[in-house]
């Protein structure tokens, strides 16, 4: 009894871990028509309705973001889909650019970045808007976003190569690191599809921003006091994970450093399931909308983003523990040609295709 | 036969029952917004999920392990009713280790 305790459910859940990492086209398929129905379907701007609208408007951001992030992945992998899943990231992209979705930016600094950044005023919060136009740009050089697309990387750039820290705010007194992460990944994304190299200004950035915000475990601090490389909140696994995906498309040695911290001092492991620390050796601390929950010191963040970082740095043993146990607990149904995570909703659904489907640095 | 096929029974209804369950409480929860449901406070989407995981929890980790044994003994049994001297006398204690075959 032990031994079939010890084996079937890891064979069970575990059983598409090796298609996903291989990038086999039809599991990839099954979640990516969903999330490109789910976005070409739904008509209002937001998803969620809670009365708060930063939580509202970063949550719908974050889904168009991953949307064309996983979808993105998907073509680059299987060029051939390209037709199929490019009407939904430029519906994704058209709405990410909305200044209506993250109205909370404006309501902070007087207007979003997508209309004029004033000197000074970081707006890190577009590292998510810029590194989706970035994906739909790799796949279409000529979309009508091109011009924003140079216009925000340009302004982003000179706030985040000139800032002694390597750090900028998200909202005016917020600096969080993981959100710097991906207006770095963002910078990395539109050379590629530009053709540009920006390693002479990246290198020096990613010393800055390590000494600054990297704690001696390896994980990345998830807030800092504006300015300063002084911590705000504890160094966190969800932010770390997150972090290294987003890396993997400007510096493929910080991502890796963040991944080692991740797979050395966060990885759990019990019968074949897998799953990070939220919390970095010697701090603790409760869940929060970052990480989601966190149980027996694991988080649902650090694990689902953690899959993105074992597939971009080729770990296949941790990818599939982490599989595992994303499969036991999102419950994978299928719906017609569909295979969407039940628990997902359309939020963990967009950021589970974005990470099963990362790709190497 | 029928007493190994009487074993099987009970674990093999506790599975199947658990399985439709399972799938209802999945296409249920995949047809809605979850979070959603949760944010919005509707007490009914949370048992569901609550109940759900709990149904998966429960199959994975305890009766379809369970099942497989059953079978696999149950298997073992039946075979061994057909050869006199075989595993079900042994394990009556009719017969030593070395059998009498």
């Amino acid at each position: 009894l032990l031994a079939s305790v010890a084996l079937l459910p890891r064979a069970v859940a575990g059983r598409t871990a090796s298609d996903w990492y291989e990038g086999e086209a039809t599991t990839q398929d099954a979640l990516a028509s969903y999330v490109a129905r789910v976005v070409l379907e739904h008509e209002d701007l937001h998803f969620y309705r809670t009365g708060r609208s930063r939580f509202d408007g970063q949550s719908a951001i974050a889904i168009y973001q991953m949307a064309l992030l996983g979808l993105g992945q998907v073509v680059l992998e299987h060029p051939e889909k390209r037709d199929r899943y490019l009407p939904a990231m430029r519906v994704a992209a058209d709405r990410l650019v909305n200044p209506a979705t993250l109205g909370y930016a404006a309501s902070v600094y007087g207007r979003h970045g997508v209309d004029g950044m004033a000197p000074g005023a970081g707006h890190a919060y577009l590292g998510y808007v810029n590194l989706g136009l970035g994906m739909l740009r790799m796949l279409e050089p000529g979309m009508k976003h091109a011009g924003l697309h140079d216009r925000l990387t340009s302004e982003l750039s000179k706030r985040l190569f000139s800032s002694p820290t390597g750090l900028i705010e998200t909202y005016p007194g917020e600096t969080w690191p993981p959100d710097v992460a991906a207006v770095a990944g963002s910078i990395g994304l539109h050379a590629r599809a530009t053709g540009r190299d920006v390693q002479a200004s990246m290198s020096p950035w990613a010393h800055r921003f390590a000494q600054c915000s990297i704690h001696d475990s390896g994980y990345l601090v998830q807030r800092m006091r504006s300015g300063t490389c002084s911590p705000k909140d504890a160094p966190r696994g969800s932010g770390t994970a997150v972090s290294s995906y987003f890396l993997s498309f400007a510096h493929p040695g910080l991502s890796r450093r963040l991944f080692d911290g991740l797979s050395k001092h966060g990885h759990r492991s019990m019968l074949g399931f897998g799953a990070l620390r939220e919390y970095a050796p010697g701090f603790s601390g409760r869940g929060d909308s970052n990480a989601g929950p966190v149980v027996l010191g694991v988080s649902v963040g650090a694990t689902g983003f953690g899959i993105a970082a074992a597939r971009a740095h080729r770990d296949r043993a941790l990818f599939t523990r982490l599989y595992r146990t994303a499969d036991l607990f999102g419950v994978p149904v299928s719906r017609a040609s569909e295979r969407p995570f039940a628990l997902g909703g359309v939020l963990g659904n967009a950021l589970l295709l974005a990470m099963l489907t990362a790709r190497a640095p | 036969v029928t007493r190994s096929a009487r074993r099987l029974a009970r674990p093999l209804v506790i599975a199947i029952a658990l399985v439709l369950a399972h799938a209802a409480a999945a296409r249920t929860l995949a047809a809605r917004e979850p979070l959603t449901a949760l944010l919005e406070g509707q007490l009914g989407v949370g048992l569901l999920v609550v109940g759900l995981l709990a149904a998966r929890l429960t199959l994975s980790f305890v009766v379809v392990p369970w099942t497989l044994v059953v079978a696999v003994d149950s298997a073992l049994d039946a075979l061994s009713a057909r050869r006199p001297g075989g595993r079900r006398q042994l394990r009556n204690g009719s017969l030593d280790a070395s059998g009498g075959q």
